[in-house]
Order: C-alpha cells, then sequence, then structure tokens
C-alpha cells in the first residue's frame, strides 16, 4: 500500500480513476469512433458551415416584398428573448429569495432553539423544503415547457414560469447557502440593539450577502438567456423559432444571422455583468 | 419600592452553565444608576458571559437576574426586545455591516423601537433630522467627517467609535462595552477609556465595562469587579485594589491551569 | 445652518460607485419593465377549455392499467402500477438510465481534457512570451505580440464555446453524425470546455506566483511549470468545479434526447407522440432521479474532497 502511494498518490489515483470512468461509460453507451470520422456525414454540414462566413442580411427568398425585413426580425427575436429571460428571472428572484430564507439552516434552527421537540420538528421542515427544492430543480426547464403546454396549452406565459421553476429553487439553494455562511456576528450585534428577526434578516444579513447575490443573479441571467433562446424550438416565441424555421427550409446564412445575434446578446452580457462582478467583488476584500 | 427596582443592573446567585461549562457560578452584586464598573479578570474568567446576561443575551442556568429593574425571566419577546434596546452594548469586535455606510450603522441603534417599517424607511431613507442626529454623535465621537463613508474602509479605531456612536443613538440608560482596549495601540486605548467615561458621566449611563489592562482601569473606573474562574474574585472601590490584589488575580489562574 | 450644510457637502462627496449603481437599476428596471411590456397579456384566456385541457392531463397521467381498474381496490391498484413500473423500467428505462449517466460521464470527461490543454494558452500568467519572469528577454517583441494573440484568441474561443446553448450545437450535429451519442457527447463537452477553461484559468491566476517564478529561474520551462506547479496546486479545486459541471451535465443530457438521441427526452417526446401521458410522467421522474443521483455522487465525491484539500 505505502510502495503504491510512491508513484499513484491521490492526484495520479484521481485522474486515472475519471480517465477509466469515462472510458468505461464510452463503452457502456457503444460509442463507436469511427462514426465521427465518417466523411459522408460531415459533408452533410459542408453547405451550413459555408454559409458561416456569410451571415444573411436579408431573407433568402428574394422576395422584393420582404425587402429588408429580415434585420427587423432578428431584432424581434432578440427582444423576445430578452423579454422572456428577465421575466423569468425576475420570478425566480422573488421565488429564489423565498426559497433562500426557509431552505436555509439558520432561519430554521432561529425559529426553534429553546426547545427541544420543537428542533426535530424544523429540522425536518427544513428536509423537505430542500428536497422540494432540489425536485424542482432536477426537471429540466424543456421538461417543464412540455409538460405545461400539455396540461394548459399554449399560454404566453408557459415558457416563463418553465425557466422560473428550476430557476427559483437554484437561486433558492445559491442565496441559502450564503445567508448560511455569512457572518454571525454582526447579526448577533444587531440582536443585542433589540432587532426583531425579520429586521436581523433585512438589516444584518441581506446586506452582507447582497453583492455575491446579485453577481449570481446576472450569471443566472446569462443562464437564462440561452435556456429562453432554446426554448424558441418549444413554441416560445423566442430566437430559438426564428432559428428552427430558417433551418428547416435550409436557409443556412439566415440561421447563422440569428446564430451571431444570440452570441453577441450573450458575449455582449456576459463582458458587462463581468465588470459588474469584479467591481462588487474587490470592492469588498478591500 | 424594592432594592432591585432601583439598580440598574441585580444579580443573585446567578449561575450560567454550558453545555460541558459552568461560566458563572452563583455571582451576586448590585450595581446602581450612574455608577461606573470595570470588570477585570483572566480570558475566559466569564467576563463576557457576565457582560451577555446584563445585556439581556444570556439566559441564566438558574438564580434572579434584574435589568433596569425589571425580571429577565418574566419578559416576553416584546419586553426583552425593549429592554435590550435601553441598554448600549459595544461588542469586542463592534458587529457593523460592513457594506452599509456609516450614517446607516448608527442608524441602526435604534432598531430594537422601531417597527420593521419604520426603521426601513430610517435606514434607506433617512429624515434630515435623523442626519443631523447622528451627525452630533459622530462629532460627539470624534469621526464626523465620515458620516457617508462605507463601514469597510474605516480604520479599526474608527470603527469601534462608530459602534459606540451606535449605542448611543439607541439613547440608552446604561452603556456596555466588552474588550473596548484589548485589540488597539496604548494611547488609543487611553483615549477610548476617556470617550467612554466622560460619555457616561455626561449623559448620566452606567457603564460596564471589561478590560485587562490594570492601569487603566484604575485611572478610569471607580468601581472594580474582579472575576475568576466563573466566581466574583473580589468587588471594591478603584483605589482598594492593591497590587497583590491584581497579581493574585492573574497569578492564580495561572496556578489553576498548570494543575487542570 | 452650517451643521445642514456640511450634512449635504459630505453627502455630495460620499465614495459611490457608479457604474456599479447604475448597472443595478438598469437591472431591476428590465426586470420590472417587461411585465409592461403587454408581451404576457393573456386577453384571449379561455379558461374552461384550459381546464377541460388540465383535467384530460390529470386523468392521463396514473399508469393506464390503474386507469382502467376503476373499482379495484387500493392495494390492487398499487400491485397493477408497481408492475406497470417494472415493466416500463426494463422496456426502455433502463436503458434511457445507463444511456443519459454514461453519455454525461464521457462529455465532461473530454471537456475537463480539452480543458486542461487549454489552460497553457488562455491563462494571463502563463500564456506569455516569459511566463513568471520579472524582464522579458531581449528581442521578444514579437513573441510577446504572438502569445497575447494567442492569449486572446483562445479566450474569446472559450467565450464562444460557452455563449452557445448546447442544445443548438446538438441541433446541429445530429446532421453529421446521426442519432447516436456523439451529437450529444461533443455538444455538451465543447459547453464545458467553455465553462471549464474560464474557471480553470482564473483559478492559475490567482495562484500566489512567488513558487513559479523560483522554479523559472531556476529553468524550468512553461509547460514543465504547468504540470508540476500550477495543477497540482489548483486541482483539487478544479475537480470541485468537474463534479459540480457533471450535475448540470446529467441534466442536460436528459433533454438532448429530444433531438433524436436515446435519453430520456427521446422516449418522452415518444410518449407524448403516442398520447401515452403516463409513459411521457415515467420519463419525467426517471430522468429527475437519474440528475438527484448525479446531484448526490457529485454531493459526495466534492465533501470528501474538502476533507482532503
Amino acid at each position: 500500500m505505502k510502495g503504491a502511494q510512491c508513484w499513484l498518490g491521490p492526484r495520479r489515483f484521481a485522474l486515472l480513476g475519471i480517465l477509466l470512468v469515462g472510458v468505461l461509460s464510452a463503452w457502456l453507451i457503444q460509442l463507436d469512433p469511427a462514426l465521427l470520422f465518417g466523411k459522408a456525414q460531415w459533408h452533410q454540414l459542408g453547405d451550413f458551415f459555408k454559409a458561416a462566413l456569410r451571415p444573411a442580411m436579408t431573407y433568402e427568398d428574394q422576395n422584393p416584398a420582404t425587402e429588408g425585413v429580415f434585420l427587423g426580425e432578428i431584432w424581434v427575436a432578440l427582444y423576445k428573448t430578452l423579454v422572456y429571460t428577465a421575466a423569468a428571472v425576475g420570478l425566480s428572484l422573488v421565488g429564489g429569495l423565498v426559497f433562500g430564507l426557509i431552505g436555509s439552516t439558520r432561519a430554521w434552527l432561529a425559529l426553534a432553539s429553546p426547545a427541544k421537540p420543537l428542533r426535530i420538528v424544523s429540522l425536518s421542515g427544513l428536509f423537505l423544503v430542500r428536497l422540494v427544492m432540489t425536485a424542482l430543480r432536477s426537471v429540466h426547464e424543456i421538461i417543464w415547457a412540455i409538460l405545461f403546454l400539455q396540461a394548459l396549452g399554449n399560454v404566453p406565459l408557459a415558457a416563463v414560469i418553465a425557466i422560473a421553476i428550476p430557476y427559483s429553487a437554484t437561486l433558492g439553494k445559491v442565496f441559502s447557502e450564503l445567508i448560511d455562511e455569512a457572518p454571525r456576528a454582526t447579526a448577533e450585534g444587531l440582536r443585542a440593539n433589540g432587532a426583531s428577526a425579520l429586521q436581523v434578516y433585512v438589516f444584518g444579513l441581506l446586506p452582507t450577502v447582497l453583492p455575491d447575490l446579485f453577481a449570481y443573479l446576472l450569471y443566472r441571467f446569462e443562464c437564462g438567456l440561452r435556456s429562453a433562446a432554446v426554448l424558441g424550438f418549444f413554441g416560445a416565441p423566442t430566437l430559438g423559432y426564428y432559428l428552427s424555421l430558417s433551418w428547416g427550409e435550409r436557409h443556412f446564412h439566415e440561421v447563422w444571422a440569428y446564430l451571431y445575434a444570440l452570441l453577441a446578446l450573450i458575449v455582449v452580457f456576459d463582458l458587462w455583468s463581468g465588470a459588474v462582478r469584479q467591481r462588487l467583488t474587490t470592492r469588498h476584500a478591500a | 419600592m424594592s432594592t432591585a427596582a432601583q439598580a440598574a443592573f441585580r444579580l443573585r446567585d446567578v449561575t450560567v452553565r454550558f453545555a460541558d461549562v459552568v461560566a458563572l457560578v452563583s455571582i451576586s452584586l448590585t450595581i446602581a444608576p450612574g455608577e461606573r464598573v470595570g470588570f477585570v479578570g483572566p480570558s475566559g474568567a466569564g467576563k463576557t458571559t457576565l457582560l451577555r446576561l446584563l445585556n439581556a443575551n444570556q439566559q441564566a442556568t438558574s438564580g434572579e437576574v434584574f435589568l433596569l429593574g425589571e425580571a429577565l425571566e418574566q419578559l416576553d419577546q416584546k419586553g426583552l426586545r425593549e429592554v435590550r434596546s435601553a441598554i448600549g452594548f459595544v461588542p469586542q469586535h463592534y458587529h457593523l455591516v460592513p457594506s452599509l455606510r456609516v450614517l446607516q450603522n448608527v442608524l441602526l441603534g435604534r432598531l430594537g423601537q422601531q417597527g420593521f417599517w419604520a426603521s426601513l424607511r430610517s435606514v434607506f431613507c433617512s429624515r434630515e433630522t435623523e442626519q443631523v442626529a447622528v451627525h452630533a454623535l459622530l462629532e460627539r465621537v470624534g469621526i464626523s467627517e465620515k458620516l457617508f463613508a462605507k463601514v469597510d474602509t474605516l480604520s479599526g479605531g474608527q470603527q469601534q467609535r462608530v459602534a459606540i456612536a451606535r449605542a448611543l443613538y439607541q439613547a440608552p440608560k446604561a452603556l456596555l462595552a466588552d474588550e473596548p482596549v484589548a485589540s488597539v495601540d496604548p494611547t488609543r486605548a487611553e483615549a477610548t477609556m476617556a470617550l467612554l467615561t466622560t460619555l457616561a458621566e455626561e449623559q448620566n449611563l452606567t457603564l460596564g465595562v471589561s478590560l485587562h489592562d490594570q492601569r487603566l482601569a484604575r485611572a478610569f473606573l471607580p468601581r472594580l469587579i474582579g472575576v475568576r474562574g466563573g466566581k466574583i474574585f473580589k468587588d471594591a472601590p478603584a483605589t482598594a485594589w492593591t497590587d497583590s490584589d491584581f497579581e493574585e488575580l492573574y497569578h492564580l489562574e495561572k496556578r489553576d491551569l498548570v494543575e487542570s | 445652518m452650517s451643521k445642514r450644510e456640511d450634512i449635504a457637502r459630505l453627502r455630495a462627496a460620499r465614495p459611490r460607485d457608479r457604474f456599479v449603481r447604475l448597472s443595478m437599476i438598469a437591472f431591476a428596471l428590465l426586470l420590472i419593465g417587461v411585465w409592461f411590456t403587454g408581451e404576457f397579456a393573456m386577453t384571449s384566456f379561455d379558461w374552461d377549455r384550459r381546464m377541460a385541457n388540465c383535467q384530460r392531463f390529470f386523468g392521463k397521467v396514473l399508469p393506464f392499467p390503474v386507469q382502467q381498474a376503476v373499482d379495484a381496490s387500493f392495494s390492487e391498484k398499487l400491485s397493477l402500477g408497481s408492475n406497470w413500473f417494472s415493466e416500463q423500467w426494463q422496456l426502455h428505462g433502463a436503458e434511457a438510465f445507463r444511456y443519459t449517466l454514461g453519455l454525461s460521464v464521457v462529455a465532461i470527461v473530454l471537456a475537463g481534457l480539452a480543458s486542461f490543454a487549454s489552460l497553457p494558452l488562455a491563462s494571463r500568467q502563463l500564456a506569455t512570451a516569459s511566463p513568471y519572469l520579472p524582464h522579458p528577454p531581449r528581442g521578444s517583441r514579437w513573441r510577446a505580440l504572438g502569445w497575447s494573440v494567442c492569449r486572446r484568441v483562445v479566450r474569446f474561443l472559450l467565450i464562444l464555446a460557452r455563449s452557445i446553448p448546447e442544445y443548438m450545437i446538438a441541433f446541429f450535429l445530429v446532421v453529421a453524425l446521426g442519432f447516436n451519442a456523439w451529437p450529444a457527447v461533443l455538444a455538451l463537452a465543447i459547453h464545458n470546455t467553455g465553462i471549464l477553461g474560464r474557471l480553470g484559468s482564473e483559478l492559475i491566476d490567482n495562484q500566489a506566483t512567488s513558487g513559479p517564478a523560483e522554479q523559472r529561474s531556476l529553468g524550468a520551462t512553461r509547460l514543465q511549470i504547468y504540470a508540476f506547479s500550477a495543477v497540482p496546486n489548483a486541482f483539487s479545486r478544479f475537480l470541485l468545479f468537474f463534479f459540480y459541471r457533471w450535475e448540470t451535465c446529467v441534466r442536460d443530457a436528459t433533454v438532448l434526447g429530444m433531438l433524436g438521441i436515446p435519453t430520456f427526452g427521446y422516449y418522452l417526446l415518444e410518449a407524448r407522440a403516442k398520447d401515452h401521458l403516463d409513459e411521457m410522467l415515467f420519463f419525467v421522474l426517471l430522468g429527475s432521479i437519474a440528475v438527484l443521483l448525479g446531484d448526490l455522487v457529485s454531493i459526495v465525491l466534492r465533501w470528501r474532497l474538502r476533507g482532503n484539500a
């Protein structure tokens, strides 16, 4: 055992283990590398990739009636994606704040500190809330969207709620961790002034976690842009909808135009939120 | 009126026990309104627990605690908040909210006297009268220029002053300070003690300070209570404390440590 | 009233970060403003039809044999239901389970390897003409320029890789690679290479530079420093990110099946097309269990890592 550790340290062990599990999984799903190099198939995408250099500026069917309308269509697609994302993230923020509070160990322990039997009740309450959060998170937003479509028919809000459900749970999880890890001392100091539990939460805890909370919210928004765009494939009027229509007609130049627009939106948002995040964290490191 | 009602703080036979340690053993003491008292003794002697007890932040395992004339045991949630907010407390590590400004941190002193919405309005949208009041307090502790500074940009000494101003903004009847000179340099320590005692004198506050430094304790506080191993070692006017008393207070502890 | 003036003066001079403040306000306005755009107005909302639809949905989500056995007792229904579950599991469930988990593991391992390879080219510390040395060697202006261009290009490629939704990548790749695991594996691998590459290069850039500088002055090469100093130091933190991304990979793998790759999503859509809502719900639940299982494994592994780190 000791001899083995000389050449197989914990890091190499982990690395080898991961590679081994990777190869095993590839075998398990019969992943055939030969499929990657069949020339015929890649050829099918050739036209598509050739179009990458010349994204469409107008509709590809050359209809004089629709001259110049295409660029406007891209703006509409981007606008709808943004609006759907913002609505979904706004809802998730509300849900996430509630989940964050009722999913934090601290809140439940504060409820039950003096009496023992209450402690057991409150711990099982906490467990239940966490279980619900995990369950909501484990179903992908696309699946939520399909379930909503099936149960309610096409409602404008279906896509928004479909994104908001798992995102609320994810935000709630992160928020509750932030609340549990925030320094206890500040909250205790306010307690000593005679503050109520709600005042301690709002004045003692929220301001200390707010920068991290906002930074994470921005990251979620970026993920939301991707999710909203993809839900267009499933009937939401977002970018994916327009993209799939053009794809269906094999108008690859149009597809690339939509793709570049989406990338631009996400990259711009990424750069902006990165700058905000950096300022938020450096200010508080000082 | 009973003596309990007249005293600012009164403990009768109070014991505080945590899971496996006894922090305080049958302590009895009375502090009159306006008195200025120092709690001296080695670390871990129970000074902090005693201060937490006096600030209604710690339940006694047994015995009676009277704070500002109220029996601690009989207080409901609301009464507890009232007593806490009538006693200003300056924690050793200040416990300010780092991402808020000095003004807001001082305004937090009044949380115990406000409802939730009133406190929200006050902290995030302060009135001019409130700003003037806080400014006056900051002037009193010597950092009025920092009214709108973020707390996390201040030095340790400045943060301590904010904590004192926050305690004063409570308009308290008593002021408690936990080790206010433990982590500041000697000249600053003297200034801090001078500030606390003059403030107490001016506003006729009962003052309770825990500290190690026997020279400062004797110089600024008329009455000293020595605490050791959870018991009261000596409770007497500062003039009655001799050098050998102090030596014994700290020395005995050393012997105990070796024995245990 | 000099006091008021004094306060006003202090207030005007208060330190504040305009950029962050404006960003927060703009973001808040965006989140609230969208509700007033009229996008979500439900003018033609036919409640009766919706309710009927909803009723139909919930009437059909119970296992089919249970729906049929109206008069059966509860225990009979229970045994009918469990029989149905084991049938479904043997028919496609186990297959989808194996495929989803296996696919996500292959994808994250590929992403991990690719991001490892990208780090020496993307890190601000390593991807320079003379990493960790105080003075660049003489006559190295073109090399310095080359490295800076290389670093920027690789970093931009990483941004692109994580910006494209993995569903869209898979959507395109299915055409070339067919309805097997490859499109999903590659899509997940590309997206996660972008994310792990960013997180990994942040880890390396935040490391203390004194150690590598010492080794460098002793003559260690760029790759030696990368392999024997930077990577070992960042390894356990990197593994934390790795397992966290694997969790999300499992979650995303469930829906990539909707493109025709046999994970849960495929069978889910198939069940919907047949209007077998009970089967559809079965695959939703099974997918959720697979994700929970991935969560659990990842939590245990990350917890062990934290203990060792």
